[in-house]
């Protein structure tokens, strides 16, 4: 408060906060009212409103001798409309999802298209072989040696990726080659069907294995199981790029034959002891129960696999 | 004076309530329907106070030409989000404020006076403050004015530049009314202060 109010005084009504709201003329109709009644009868109040209304007509003239923007700003404000404009990172989602949808749809129409084509065996015959094979994971003679199933399976798995390609065994063959999808995304759509397939049946059939009985343990499962499992389809795969389905049969075959000798030996003499006993053939088996190292092998054969496709196809096609 | 305008206000309150507010949100609801002869309306219309206020704020004219450009450009992307729960204009101001205290936090804002010592100077002075600013030129207002924070001088031009309400004040700076009212008063003082010290100096 100025010396120059020292002789009025605000009243405990005096409406002292909406003063300058009154001034700006903001109040409710109202208030308005109100504070104009009080005014005739305030000196203070009076005062407070000159001060206030002084205040406003001074910035009101400063506003006066503001510069005005540049005439031709709006002009550039209409370009930087016309540019792509950056969105904010959250403004790209529903573009995001749009796309994932598309993908998506464009994904599921390829799987549908290449499960039509696929051979109906590569289906059903898993169908019947891996549960029967499986069983023997639950049957006394072998319940406690689950590494024959695994066995078994993984070669069951790797005989349905050698069939998914070539000009003998793809009955569709032609059909995709006149239209305009990459092979490799042809081979990619069917190895997710047939593999995950066949992944799918294995992991159904071992998985009460695992919840019940403690001797298949979830590790043991991965690395003596599915590795083996990726592994020997990669090589299954690469093989019936590079050579044929053939050549991928019997060289799966020999691999897992090597691996099944001792097991089959046990079987038919009855005894623990192999008959043959080879120390090769111990750090060959050894070499399939490295569970990483065999998932990293089958990466690299199946990314061997497509580069090679590439060529084959560009050459032949 | 008082007395003679109250009608005025009156008259000037409901046109400005019926007219001006409906159109501008008419004129927003355009623009969120991608129409650039609104948008060019709009800026015909917002110019100048919204130029006034970010000129105020920032104190350049090429950073305040920029400002207004962004904050035209976010009206035209964001008018669709605008659910005329409040007046167009303070939804406007609001976007203004934000990209203002965005470059003035970018740039580091400085004042030429302190605060305090303003304070300290105010009631020493025996002239009264309605006579003091009758008689000052806009060139010592605005040189005054130049010396308070951004936050002091934002509420005073939206009090008595642009003409928004203590509640509408308070949504586009985002503070509470009580703030306002503190800060709107604060600013009157500090105006003072520093009408006296820039008088005592030069
Ligand atoms: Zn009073």
């Amino acid at each position: 408060m100025t010396q120059h109010h020292k002789h009025l005084v605000s009243r405990s009504d005096c409406p002292v906060d909406q003063l300058e709201w009154f001034v700006n003329h903001t109040l409710p109709v109202e208030e308005q009212a109100k504070v104009h009644a009080h005014l005739v009868g305030c000196a203070f109040c009076q005062a407070e409103v000159q001060n206030w209304m002084e205040l406003r007509q001074a910035l009101q003239t400063v506003s006066v001798h503001t510069p005005a923007p540049r005439a031709d700003l709006f002009l550039q404000i209409e370009q930087q409309l016309d540019l792509p404009h950056q969105l904010a990172p959250w403004l790209h989602l529903p573009r995001l999802l749009q796309a994932c949808g598309l993908a998506l749809l464009v994904c599921a129409e390829h799987f549908r298209a290449q499960a039509r084509l696929i051979r109906r065996e590569l289906f059903w015959m898993p169908l019947v072989i891996v549960p029967l094979i499986s069983l023997t994971v639950y049957l006394p003679p072998w319940q406690h040696s689950p590494g024959t199933a695994a066995l078994l399976t993984a070669l069951c798995t790797a005989f349905g990726m050698a069939f998914l390609y070539g000009r003998e065994v793809d009955p569709a063959r032609e059909m995709t080659l006149v239209t305009p999808t990459s092979p490799r995304l042809v081979l990619g759509v069917r190895c997710c069907l047939v593999f995950g397939y066949n992944l799918l049946l294995n992991c159904g059939l071992v998985l009460p294995f695992l919840a019940v009985q403690g001797i298949v343990t979830p590790a043991w499962f991965l690395a003596n199981w599915l590795a083996p499992l990726c592994c020997l389809s990669a090589i299954a795969l690469l093989l019936s790029i590079l050579v044929n389905t053939s050549t991928a049969l019997v060289v799966c075959i020999l691999l897992w034959g090597l691996r099944l000798l001792p097991g089959v030996q046990t079987f038919l003499m009855g005894g623990p002891q192999p008959f043959w006993p080879t120390p090769g053939l111990q750090q060959y088996e050894h070499f399939w129960h490295q569970g990483p190292l065999l998932f990293a092998l089958a990466i690299l054969t199946m990314v061997l696999a497509f580069l090679l496709l590439e060529r084959k196809e560009r050459f032949s096609g | 004076m008082i007395q003679s305008g109250f009608a005025k206000y009156i008259c000037e309150r409901v046109s400005r309530d019926v007219y001006q507010e409906s159109s501008d949100y008419l004129l927003l609801l355009r623009v969120a329907n991608r129409d650039r002869e609104a948008l060019a309306e709009m800026y015909a219309r917002f110019q100048r106070p919204l130029f006034r206020y970010l000129f105020h704020l920032v104190g350049h004219k090429e950073l305040a030409e920029d400002l207004l450009q962004e904050v035209m450009v976010i009206i035209w992307q964001k008018a669709h989000t605008f659910r005329g729960t409040a007046r167009a204009s303070g939804w406007i101001f609001g976007i203004a404020h934000h990209q203002a205290f965005k470059a003035l936090r970018r740039d580091g804002s400085a004042t030429c006076l302190e605060l305090e010592v303003v304070m300290d100077l105010v009631d020493e002075q025996a002239t009264p403050e309605a006579d003091l600013l009758r008689r000052t030129t806009h060139e010592e207002v605005s040189l005054a004015l130049a010396c308070l924070t951004p936050e002091h001088r934002e509420v005073l031009e939206l009090a008595f530049f642009q003409d928004f309400a203590c509640k509408e004040i308070a949504a586009i700076v985002g503070i509470p009314v009580g703030t306002v009212k503190s800060r709107l008063s604060y600013a009157r003082h500090a105006l003072k202060a520093a009408l006296f010290r820039n008088g005592w100096e030069t």
